[in-house]
């Protein structure tokens, strides 16, 4: 399930996935993968990237049934 | 002394010579003696995935020398066959990797990179044109030039068909 959340908090701090990769230190690939659905992160970079949009992990991550 | 010996003291002074060039080339160029390649979590969970190909493919070519063994093949005995089939192995996980945008580190540079292959490569395949009065020489030569055209042309075949930065991000 692509995370749309994720993109649009991205899209509000005015960084492209090379910044916020180079942010959390990962390749660009694994957000663009994130942000498609087809890679599922651990908890561990989950909390980096919440860290580095400013955001929670409910407010990112948290799947509403 | 017996011939083989010799052989063997020479293969392992030839591997020898190959690592302090190769060490010597790396700190000069990068200046570090030691330059260890970064994975993030995604990369080395597809290194995982690479390597199961390969052991598989590996395991499949092996099955298929004892099945031309059993049909009176007698390809699975010779050193050729063994070696190609850990070229083979190396092969699989490389292209696996490359596919999964795993095979790069996140501080390696792909150019650079490329560039090394290449020459490498060109060493080996030129090296298997002068080896050819040498069996097993250039069976290694050819094989591992081979492979690192395989593995630079999988490198290009993914450059080509990833979208491009713009249209990866809508």
């Amino acid at each position: 399930m692509k995370n749309l959340r994720l993109k649009a908090a991205r899209a509000a701090k005015d960084l492209s996935q090379q910044a916020l990769a180079d942010l959390v230190g990962v390749s660009r690939q694994t957000i663009n993968g994130i942000e498609k659905g087809s890679y599922n992160p651990t908890i561990r970079l989950c909390i980096a990237i919440c860290k580095a949009l400013d955001k929670t992990l409910d407010e990112l991550f948290w799947e509403e049934e | 002394m017996n011939v083989n010996l010799y052989h063997a003291l020479g293969f392992a002074a030839g591997i020898a010579v190959t690592l302090l060039v190769f060490l010597l080339f790396r700190r000069l160029w990068l200046g570090k003696w030691r330059v260890r390649s970064e994975y993030d979590e995604r990369q080395k969970a597809a290194q995982g995935v690479a390597y199961r190909n390969a052991f598989w493919t590996v395991v499949g070519y092996m099955l298929l020398g004892w099945l031309l063994n059993l049909f009176g093949v007698e390809l699975s005995a010779s050193p050729s066959f063994l070696f190609a089939g850990v070229v083979l192995g190396i092969l699989v996980y490389a292209v696996s990797c490359i596919l999964l945008d795993a095979y790069m580190g996140l501080n390696d540079n792909p150019r650079r990179w490329v560039a090394v292959t290449a020459v490498i490569a060109a060493v080996n395949l030129v090296c298997a044109l002068f080896n050819t009065h040498n069996a097993s020489a250039w069976t290694a030569n050819l094989l591992c030039g081979l492979l690192l055209v395989a593995v630079l042309i999988a490198f290009g075949v993914r450059a080509l068909l990833r979208p491009n930065r713009e249209e990866d991000e809508e």
